[in-house]
């Protein structure tokens, strides 16, 4: 099987919230980490309606969506990701919704990365 | 890595969700109601085999002609007026009629006079010229093989750093009192800071995650676009990417290699129509790095900050090493500066 960046991050999923949280909170932090902590958070949100509004906020923060992890895959790209990647109603619901934010470029950023993940994106 | 994304306060992105978001009325599957495809099929296949020489000059200017559609297509997006048409080279096809007009003409003209290249600047004509008359058109690719050739390879050799001869060296000092004050011109407009040395974000910053936009992080592009100052080498990246099944998106504004999701499936290449010979180096060291990887997946490169760092110190160097050939310390100095930005990011104060 190979390695898909939807599947569970064995490594941070060892990590408590507040972990979590105080990773994406450092200005200093890798944004390597960044991103694989609110894709973490993204993907816990998704049964979690609490975490799930404070994860958008994350989402939508503008340096979120600036800061580049690798290639044209931004931390907001990545909690999207994860919300998706969580698989409840509510969590891919509010992905699609947050996607409908970003400028096209982005979108088509995240439709390729969906795509090159095996799923079709924007859901028809 | 290097991206020009658009500041998110510039788009109406602050999206009314009740009254704008997007909603699906499907029923709640609980997330199994997103299709996953059966296969990573739908890559590019091969590239064309090796074109003669009327091929190749249809095939760079259909590139030009795509570049244009790229360009109007993003002017369109942006609500920009689809009507004018763009500043920079027109080619556009009507049966065999082409109208081109650089908006580097000045710069290409300086280039011309300054190196004191006549049989360049009558070969590119000549190039022109043929498309009026597909039976020109081999005829023309020859004189300008040959005169790059003897012209470009010659250039090559001096900021190489090989034995150059005093004609050689009297082109290079025609270039600096001709050419560097357009080319100085040209920083002007792309925003550097010659006061102090950095580049001028085109946006303010809020601080040290602020992105690298991609005017400011390709110096290099001054010297025109890879696909016309090094088509050969262009040519062979193209082809290579092609044959790897990389997709490859013209996209004003932003160059960047991404990974692929999952592995075992090369990634996704954007590709500034403008992008500077050296950008293209920085990118395609990228491809390489995956390439080697045996394309690991975007998690591979996500999990090891070091790993993922020394991918972009290469990439760097890569262009950083072409700038000091070609005799531009400065823009290497530049470089410098951006790769230092860039792996502080990836690397950060706390990582482990």
């Amino acid at each position: 099987m190979m390695n898909n960046l939807l599947d569970p991050d064995p490594e941070f999923q060892e990590l408590d919230i507040s972990e979590l949280r105080s990773i994406m909170s450092r200005n200093n932090e890798s944004v390597l980490r960044r991103g694989r902590a609110v894709m973490e958070l993204g993907r816990r949100a998704s049964s979690d309606p609490a975490l799930l509004q404070e994860v958008s906020g994350m989402i939508r923060a503008r340096e979120n969506r600036q800061l580049m992890t690798v290639g044209t895959t931004s931390v907001s790209q990545l909690g999207t990701a994860g919300l998706i990647a969580g698989g409840s109603k509510k969590a891919i619901d509010l992905a699609a919704e947050l996607v409908q934010e970003w400028h096209g470029d982005e979108q088509s950023d995240f439709a390729w990365l969906m795509k090159s993940s095996g799923i079709v994106w924007p859901r028809g | 890595m290097r991206v020009d994304r658009p500041d998110p306060t510039d788009e109406p992105g602050d999206v009314d969700l009740d009254g704008n978001a997007r909603r699906f009325d499907k029923p709640d599957t609980s997330g199994k109601d997103l299709e996953w495809e059966v296969s990573g099929a739908g890559r590019p296949g091969s590239p064309p085999a090796l074109p003669d020489a009327a091929l190749r000059i249809e095939q760079t200017l259909g590139y030009r002609a795509r570049v244009e559609a790229v360009y109007r297509q993003y002017d369109i997006d942006r609500g920009h007026n689809t009507a004018e048409e763009p500043e920079r080279e027109a080619v556009t096809f009507v049966g065999r009629r082409v109208e081109a007009e650089d908006r580097h003409l000045r710069l290409q003209t300086a280039r011309y006079e300054a190196l004191d290249r006549p049989p360049y600047a009558a070969s590119y004509r000549a190039t022109v010229d043929a498309v009026y008359d597909a039976h020109q058109a081999e005829t023309a690719e020859s004189t300008v093989r040959e005169t790059l050739d003897s012209d470009f390879c010659s250039w090559d050799d001096v900021v190489g750093g090989r034995s150059h001869s005093s004609t050689e060296s009297a082109e290079r000092q025609a270039y600096q009192v001709h050419y560097r004050p357009l080319v100085e011109g040209e920083y002007e407009d792309a925003r550097w800071s010659w006061d102090s040395g950095q580049p001028v974000l085109r946006q303010p910053s809020d601080g040290p995650e602020g992105k690298l936009l991609h005017a400011d992080a390709d110096p290099l592009r001054v010297f025109g676009p890879a696909s016309e100052t090094h088509p050969e080498a262009f040519q062979e990246a193209m082809t290579r990417l092609g044959e790897a099944g990389v997709e490859v998106d013209l996209r004003p504004g932003s160059m960047s290699y991404s990974p692929a999701a999952v592995g075992g499936q090369p990634g996704r290449l954007i590709l500034d129509p403008e992008a500077s010979y050296g950008a293209v180096l920085h990118e395609m060291s990228h491809f390489s790095d995956d390439e080697l990887a045996g394309f690991p997946g975007l998690r591979y490169w996500l999990e090891d900050s070091t790993v993922t760092a020394g991918g972009e110190s290469r990439a760097y160097q890569a262009e950083i090493d072409y700038a000091n050939s070609i005799g531009e310390p400065g823009i290497a100095d530049q470089l410098e500066e951006l790769k230092a930005q860039r792996i502080g990011q990836l690397i950060g104060e706390n990582d482990e």
